[in-house]
């Protein structure tokens, strides 16, 4: 076939296995050098917070596994370890919300495999009540700790009487504004939904290139937070009975609102996320409708030209004077049944989450959580915080009062992991136009009640 | 091709009749010895799950841990799913758009390489195959910067000619978007195959056609492409049933892309009923009837191709 | 591989017009290819900014090249590093294990009659058009109850198992091993195991190369069997750890340290070992490929 072979195909197998041996070597030699236990890893970014030396943890140790995702959690479970010689928890990464979520519920079906401890997110965390898998934290003295979370949070890892998590981050919801957009076009920082509603339709009608803010009903937690601030209650369920409403009087009001904006092409509809903070890079977009997560989240990919220029703000009222605020995202952090050793567990998931030492890191880079534990709300280091988009402001304070005022009375329903993707597919079609709003959510009511039958549960309107 | 032992003559009569019947028992024996190995294997990690999936298919087991036998009633939900079919509809739209350009595209290239019409033949052929060897993450990911907005040169490009800067994985783009990243990971392997499958076609053939005055072109469609046919159903089936199985292109786009839903393929629709909605009993049914439209394709694909090599001659 | 052209005589055919069009048609194809490979080399040696910020095809800034690809195996106290050398041993055995069995199996299906041969041979081709995604929830359940979770063996096993490479030594066998000379070896005495291992082993060995390569290309890109296997970290290959920073990069919520470039870093990393082997052992695939090519 070939008339003439360059050197290397010559030198063929020899030099594969050369080249093999080379490239593990490098690998190894490189892996080796940066794993020695208890030396630094080396500078991984320029200034912030450097990895933590890993702590080696002595064999009599409980050992806890924990299963957790967010960038940072490693140099809690290294401070916990040093701090706690008695217990050793071992992280790991097993990926992100759902595809962890899965594991979990697999290894709950099989009945091996399950870890001590496991980050949940607060719209998943009844899903998991419901495979009655879940240890009482009650019995670890959870109760204790009553006192150092809102009422709006504890009651979303509490169910009948029983405490299954305890709560970890939060996003508030809030606004996030560009002064000098702002003072370009001569706008004054909505307060009232309406005020937001009439500034947009104006802008756009004189600036057609520009908009006042972004709405985003595939990001679908947000599009619930608005719904749980303006008192719409989606989900209810106990026992073998569940609610999906997402046509009450207080949700139709909120998509009517939306649906005329984006009717009117008053709005830019892009997912929160980069397109968005792209747009927002080119001063396109005004104001992003975020929680507190938002920012740290848009200063990833945030241009040289914006920083500096955007200062938060409160969430917009319906009725002005109220002071009413929504969450959207965070996890909790569970015991499971299973576990071999809840006591050591629950002890782990209580320091990391209502303990100073444990959030004084993980307010920090890289984890940038932003708490629900009331001493770290209302400790000065939060309210301190700066970040370059913002200037010198202390863009966490209005992030902080949102948390405070966040609506009570909310719950999720047992099937959020299913049915956020589905609310998701739904609002597809709404950015689309193929659909308004309200019919996307009666078709969303559809598929919920058919899925909760499938799941042996009995829909309540 | 088989392989019989003949008793060798020449030996004394009990001496042979032992080693015949010692040899017809390790005829018997060694063939199914050396399949062994890879059957055991095989049945566990491939018949055994698609057994499993049957048995699965026809119960229905909840979150809170009841497990109940359901009949069909699996593939009745699926038959009245309209998310499933109308992912099944787009993804075999879109392998009827892709997989002939596709396969056009690898037959040219695979030809004007055979017929060396091509200067630097064999670096082209390298660079052709190197997707190959990308992993779908990879490559996935590559595409995907490459089409974000944020990212993507492209809107570079066009907002300089002045048209935007139009987001190259929304819903306008995607198929497409999908559909080129199939054609740039499986063109070069198929072009390789069909090539490679020229290289056998004999000199006669072509002499003759040669000698009968055929251009270039004539002769590459009507004597060489038709006696390789066999390699071309094979590039077409598997172009079919990996475009019909398209799963991980749309999965590690969803970070970057929203508008994926969670039915675009019926792969991923399955996939997600399975993860996200923990509905194995209906992924398992749904897994069947997917299996069995991808046969009846691949069916429909060997008659076709059987039948224009029976009506050319 | 009889009778090949001869070069001379190919370059009669088609003008030089055509010829023109024909190489333009093929560059531009290469350039299509080479594109995204091309984005991806000159964003591993940016900046993250730079990345985000300037012209994809164009270098720009700093070149960053080294700092990237090391800060890949630093990040995390090297986690990058335990999830290459998994990848490389995982598809190697993989590729070891099908290699063999294949060759073992292909042979007895090219070379022997029994008992359900054309059944068995073709409940192993067909099941190609099952998709593999669909059934890993199932294998999961099952590889929960023989303890195979979270077990390299659970991700090493299945991968051996390759139809297209059962099929691949099946042909290769019928026109590599000419039946005569299985027959003098056996009137010579030899028992069957002594056959293949002295005869036919070395007659189909660059059809094994072939299935080697082509089952370490399927287990190194593998990427959703073992992200449901692994639940350790340190166990899990580089394709679902590329898949973690990903997220990572896309959340943003890794405070102010840099992922896009890791991720990119990463991706090249992974992929270039890869390519490196494919083409330096060509010449073995080319020849496995065409007698595979060689179909009815």
């Amino acid at each position: 076939m070939n008339t003439s072979s360059p050197w290397l195909l010559r030198r063929g197998g020899r030099t594969v296995t050369a080249l093999c041996l080379t490239l593990m070597l490098t690998a190894l030699g490189v892996a080796a050098g940066s794993a020695k236990a208890g030396l630094p890893s080396k500078a991984t970014t320029t200034g912030a917070m450097a990895a933590t030396a890993a702590y080696t943890c002595s064999s009599s140790a409980t050992p806890v596994t924990f299963w957790g995702w967010v960038p940072g959690f490693s140099n809690i479970v290294n401070s916990f370890n040093a701090t706690h010689p008695n217990i050793c928890v071992t992280l790991q990464n097993v990926g992100a919300g759902p595809v962890q979520y899965n594991k979990l519920l697999l290894d709950i079906r099989g009945g091996k495999g399950l870890p001590d401890v496991a980050e949940v997110e607060y719209s998943a965390l009844p899903e998991f009540e419901v495979t009655n898998s879940l240890a009482n934290l009650n019995q670890y003295g959870a109760q204790g700790f009553k006192t150092d979370f809102s009422a709006g949070f504890w009651s979303l890892v509490s169910h009948g009487g029983g405490t299954y998590a305890l709560p970890g981050d939060a996003g508030p919801m809030g606004l996030f504004v560009n002064q000098t957009f702002m003072k370009q076009y001569h706008l004054a920082v909505p307060t009232t939904w309406s005020q937001l509603a009439s500034e947009a339709e104006q802008l756009h009608k004189a600036h057609p290139g520009v908009y006042l803010t972004d709405f985003t009903p595939v990001n679908t937690e947000l599009y619930v937070a608005l719904l749980w601030q303006a008192g719409a209650r989606p989900f209810a369920w106990s026992g073998k009975t569940v609610t999906f409403n997402y046509d009450s009087a207080a949700a139709r009001q909120v998509g009517n609102y939306w649906q005329k904006l984006i009717n009117d092409h008053a709005v830019a509809t892009e997912a929160l996320g980069p397109p968005m903070f792209k747009q927002m890079n080119d001063n396109k977009i005004g104001i992003g409708i975020f929680p507190a997560w938002g920012p740290s989240y848009f200063s990833a990919t945030a241009s040289k030209a914006t920083l500096g220029r955007w200062r938060s703000a409160a969430l917009p009222q319906w009725k002005a004077g109220q002071n009413l605020s929504a969450n959207d995202g965070g996890s909790a952090y569970v015991v499971f049944k299973a576990s071999a050793h809840p006591q050591a567990a629950a002890t782990f998931v209580e320091w990391m989450n209502a303990t100073m030492p444990s959030w004084k890191q993980l307010i920090s880079p890289p984890s940038s959580l932003f708490p629900t534990f009331l001493p770290m709300l209302n400790n000065p280091l939060l309210a301190k915080t700066t970040i370059p988009l913002a200037c010198s402001s202390h863009y966490f304070v209005p992030f902080a009062n949102s948390a405070a005022h966040i609506a009570p009375g909310f719950s999720w329903s047992p099937f959020e992991i299913y049915g956020t993707t589905q609310m998701d597919d739904a609002m597809q079609k709404v950015v689309t136009g193929k659909l308004t709003i309200a019919q996307a959510m009666k078709s969303l009511q559809q598929t919920m009640d058919s899925y909760a039958k499938q799941e042996g549960f009995t829909p309540k309107s | 091709m088989t392989a019989v032992a003949e008793p060798v003559p020449a030996a004394s009569p009990p001496q042979e009749h032992r080693r015949r019947r010692r040899g017809a028992l390790r005829t018997a024996v060694v063939p199914y010895g050396l399949i062994g190995p890879f059957y055991l294997l095989f049945v566990f990690f491939t018949i055994g799950p698609l057994l499993y999936a049957a048995y699965l298919s026809l119960y229905n087991r909840t979150l809170t841990g009841s497990n109940l036998f359901v009949g069909f009633s699996n593939y009745s939900t699926l038959f009245h799913d309209s998310d499933f079919w109308s992912g099944m509809v787009s993804t075999v739209l879109l392998g009827v758009v892709e997989v002939p350009l596709m396969l056009a595209l690898a037959i040219f290239l695979a030809v004007v390489l055979d017929m060396k019409l091509v200067r630097f033949g064999r670096v082209f052929r390298l660079i052709y195959f190197v997707p190959f060897a990308i992993p779908g993450v990879v490559a996935t990911v590559m595409w995907g910067y490459l089409l974000v907005p944020d990212l993507s040169p492209f809107d570079v490009v066009l907002s300089h000619l002045g048209l935007g800067t139009p987001n190259l994985l929304g819903s306008g783009f995607l198929w497409p978007a999908l559909g080129n990243m199939l054609i740039w990971e499986l063109v070069g392997y198929n072009m390789l195959i069909i090539y490679t499958a020229l290289q056998t076609v004999p000199r006669e053939l072509t002499e003759a056609a040669v000698l009968d005055g055929a251009n270039a072109w004539a002769i590459a469609l009507r004597v060489r492409l038709p006696a390789v046919r066999g390699a071309i159903t094979l590039t077409a089936l598997f172009s079919i049933i990996g475009t019909l199985q398209l799963f991980t292109e749309p999965l590690l786009l969803n970070n970057l892309s929203g508008a994926i839903s969670t039915h675009l393929t019926p792969n991923l629709y399955l996939y997600n009923q399975a993860t996200v909605g923990q509905q194995t009993n209906l992924a398992a049914a749904g897994a069947l009837i997917l299996a069995l439209i991808i046969a009846m394709a691949a069916g429909v694909v060997l008659t076709a191709m059987r039948r224009a090599g029976a009506g050319r001659s | 591989m009889s009778a090949l052209a001869d070069n001379r005589q190919w370059r009669l055919y088609g003008s030089r017009r055509t010829r023109l069009i024909v190489t333009s048609v093929c560059g531009l194809v290469a350039v299509y290819i080479l594109m995204p490979i091309y984005w991806m080399v000159l964003a591993a040696t940016k900046t993250d900014s730079n990345v985000v910020n300037s012209f994809g095809f164009a270098p720009s800034g700093p070149f960053e090249l080294f700092r990237n690809v090391s800060h890949v195996f630093t990040y995390q106290q090297g986690i990058y590093g335990h999830w290459l050398i998994n990848t490389v041993i995982y598809s190697a055995a993989a590729g070891v294990g099908s290699a063999v069995l294949c060759s073992v199996g292909g042979y007895a299906f090219a070379h022997y009659q029994f008992r359900g041969r054309g059944a068995l041979f073709g409940a192993v081709v067909a099941s190609v058009m099952v998709p593999a995604t669909v059934l890993a929830i199932p294998l999961y359940l099952m590889m929960s109850h023989v303890n195979l979770l979270d077990n390299p063996w659970g991700f090493i096993l299945p991968s051996v198992v390759s139809p297209v490479g059962i099929y691949l030594m099946k042909v290769y066998c019928e026109s590599a091993v000419p039946p005569a000379l299985l027959d003098a070896a056996r009137v010579d005495g030899a028992g069957e195991i002594r056959i293949f291992v002295s005869v036919v082993a070395r007659l189909i060995s660059p059809g094994a190369a072939t299935v080697f390569l082509f089952s370490v290309v399927g287990a190194w890109n593998n990427y959703f069997l073992p992200l449901l296997l692994f639940s350790t970290n340190s166990r899990m290959p580089a394709t679902v750890g590329l898949g973690i920073l990903q997220y990572e990069a896309s959340q943003g919520n890794t405070g102010s340290e840099s992922v896009y470039s890791m991720v990119i870093a990463g991706s090249l990393v992974l992929t270039v070992p890869l390519v490196v082997v494919f083409l330096l052992l060509q010449r073995y695939w080319r020849s496995g490929l065409t007698m595979g090519a060689v179909t009815g």
